[in-house]
């Protein structure tokens, strides 16, 4: 069974590669316009990656968009009202998403399941409320002139759109390295262990609670790190950063690639971004060809693409394996 | 301003009237989730689908009456068609495979009332005979209004006698308290569930068509409800009518007084609510026996 797992963790990280080579030469092979999305998926990504990161621990969020939203609005605070220089704010927005996802977290990870969605929710819709009403941000109009990043010094002009869009599939990468050592480290074994089974993680003595916490609180972290640069990438906040359009967004590209398999949800964002924008310049009403192919995927592929791959392959070393060998591929990992 | 008594006793009459289209929609939401614990978001589809059905029976001729009486079982149809073709593959596909599901039915919901009746809000005119107003003890209440508070009464407690005093309502309540047993012991629980599913549509379909003329018809109707119905049903915990009445009151209070006390931070008082509720009762107030302890 290990050898099996060990298996599906090889096949995810090759399709991060793959995905990784892939986003390089589109970067590098196309236009002006093209830049932005590429920059665009790959910001949402490292939001999946930090929804994918709780996931971990079997708590879903629906309100995610508000951790992304305390990331940029302490990075637009920070630099268009104070002046501040954008490194700092971009370390004040994550240090700002821990602070806020572990006060909100004492709350929310005391409930799970569906409970859980409606907390979060909740919590990104009161955020939402205070970011069309407040004075300082503009409320619901919003406010521009949002400074990127200043490279210059080391030869990097981020207001050139390919270098933006390099830099952002940059950071996407490095927030994948980084959860697949979490997610393989004991602390990240245990996160699966509480999704699996949390009262027998209880019954061991493990504490559920703080584990919780802990996830809920780095992927707060990560979240704000994407609102950060999120609002570098448009030059532009408002509270629409925060609706609950966008935590759908996020969940919706997360599902489609592949739910805890971290690779999938970068996957997912590239899709997700490709396909509104061939289907908005296609079709007037192309929300209904977006909804059918959410319903499709729901159908044909309830545990995303990444997921669907995992099982297929798993599927057919299974049938080499000698047989009698307990456990399925999905369950060794589920 | 909420020292005058008779501002007050207002305000109490619309918060009962906004509770009551809340519970047409939750208590159908609440024991879906309870029964079969699917998270099924497209329910607001259906209460517009209700209300475009009606404004369509009204623009061809049709009374308020008929289109009360028709709408809803044309709503349950379209959901017993959905839940066949679609909801039904995903059942045990888990929540997430759910909700991708359900919010391509709200896309493609919104998308297609959009290409039939355009974008901007219809109206559909209340009944002449609820025109007016009754004097109640010296407040001048809408009559409409009025008929809303009594026609939601009317369904908590048919419910109420259904699922205490039947044979399908034990059937339900087998079902929602341990779904393994109630098969065990030959309960057909698939057949069940596509009941309470057509009835859950049916009420959602009856939300749909009186809260047209109060509220009007227009695409994102659906979302704007199910929000907050998805707040009831977590607040007052799954699977139980007690709890789906009980959450109806308190969202359908602290919306209609959010308005007035907070009137720029509306929303910010139901989310206080499910906030302080859900800190000292994770599982909602008064869920059915099954989800009673926290999972």
């Amino acid at each position: 069974m290990m050898s099996m797992m060990a298996n599906r963790t090889f096949v995810r990280r090759a399709i991060g590669v793959a995905l990784i080579v892939a986003a390089l030469l589109a970067q590098r092979f196309s236009g002006f316009f093209a830049q932005e999305l590429i920059a665009e998926a790959a910001i949402l990504g490292i939001f999946t990656l930090s929804l994918d990161l709780l996931a971990t621990c079997g708590l879903v969020s629906f309100g995610h968009a508000g951790l992304l939203g305390v990331g940029a609005y302490i990075f637009g605070g920070m630099t268009v009202l104070m002046g501040l220089p954008p490194a700092l704010a971009i370390i004040a927005a994550v240090l700002g998403g821990i602070v806020i996802s572990f006060l909100v977290g004492l709350l929310a990870v005391r409930t799970s399941g569906a409970f859980f969605i409606m907390v979060t929710l909740a919590a990104a819709e009161m955020f939402y409320a205070w970011g069309f009403r407040s004075k300082l941000f503009n409320g619901a109009d919003g406010m521009g002139g949002i400074p990127r990043l200043d490279l210059k010094p080391i030869g990097l002009d981020l207001d050139n759109p390919e270098i933006f869009a390099l830099l952002c599939i940059g950071l996407c990468v490095v927030v994948w390295l980084l959860l697949e050592l979490v997610v393989a480290s004991p602390f990240g074994r245990t996160l699966a262990a509480i999704r699996q089974n949390p009262s027998r993680v209880a019954a061991l003595g493990g504490r559920v609670f703080a584990y919780r916490l802990a996830a809920f609180t780095a992927s707060g972290a990560i979240a704000a790190l994407a609102g950060a640069f999120k609002v570098q990438h448009t030059n532009f906040i408002s509270p629409d950063l925060v609706s609950w359009f966008v935590s759908g967004d996020v969940l919706i590209a997360l599902v489609i690639g592949g739910m805890g398999t971290l690779v999938g949800g970068p996957l997912g964002a590239a899709i997700l971004v490709i396909l509104k924008e061939v289907l908005s310049s296609s079709f007037g009403h192309w929300y209904l060809f977006l909804g059918a192919i959410f319903a499709f995927v729901a159908l044909a592929l309830p545990r995303g693409i990444v997921g669907w791959l995992l099982d297929m392959i798993g599927r057919l070393s299974q049938r080499k394996a000698p047989a009698g060998m307990p456990g399925s591929s999905a369950e060794a990992e589920q | 301003m909420l020292l005058d008594p008779y501002f007050f006793a207002e305000q109490v009459l619309n918060s009962l009237q906004f509770s009551m289209l809340l519970f047409l929609l939750a208590i159908g939401l609440s024991v879906v989730f309870g029964l079969m614990d699917y998270l099924n978001l497209a329910h607001g589809t259906i209460y517009m689908f209700a209300a475009y059905v009606a404004f369509t029976i009204t623009q061809l001729g049709g009374s308020f009456w008929a289109a009360l009486a028709l709408a809803p079982f044309v709503a349950a149809a379209v959901g017993l068609l959905l839940y066949f073709l679609l909801l039904k593959r995903v059942e045990r596909s888990g929540h997430l495979a759910q909700v991708l599901l359900t919010v391509g039915i709200i896309y493609m919901g919104t998308d297609l009332m959009r290409i039939a009746y355009g974008d901007l809000p219809k109206g559909v005119a209340q009944p002449d005979m609820l025109n007016g107003a009754v004097n109640l003890f010296g407040i001048l209440y809408p009559s409409y209004r009025l008929f809303l508070i009594g026609l939601g009464l009317v369904v908590m407690i048919a419910l109420y006698f259904a699922l205490e005093r039947t044979r399908l309502g034990a059937l339900v309540r087998a079902g929602v308290d341990d779904r393994a047993t109630a098969e065990t012991l030959g309960i057909d629980i698939g057949k069940v569930f596509a009941l309470v599913f057509a009835i859950g549509t049916y009420l959602a379909g009856v939300g749909g068509v009186v809260a047209a003329p109060i509220f009007g018809v227009y695409p994102g109707m659906d979302v704007t409800i199910i929000i907050l119905v998805l707040i009831v049903v977590v607040v007052g915990g799954l699977g139980s009518l007690k709890g789906a009445i009980l959450g109806s009151l308190l969202i359908g209070f602290a919306d209609t007084f959010g308005k007035i006390l907070l009137p720029q931070f509306a929303m910010m008082m139901i989310y206080l609510v499910m906030a302080l509720v859900l800190t000292f009762r994770p599982t909602g107030l008064l869920p059915a026996r099954r989800f009673s302890t926290s999972g």
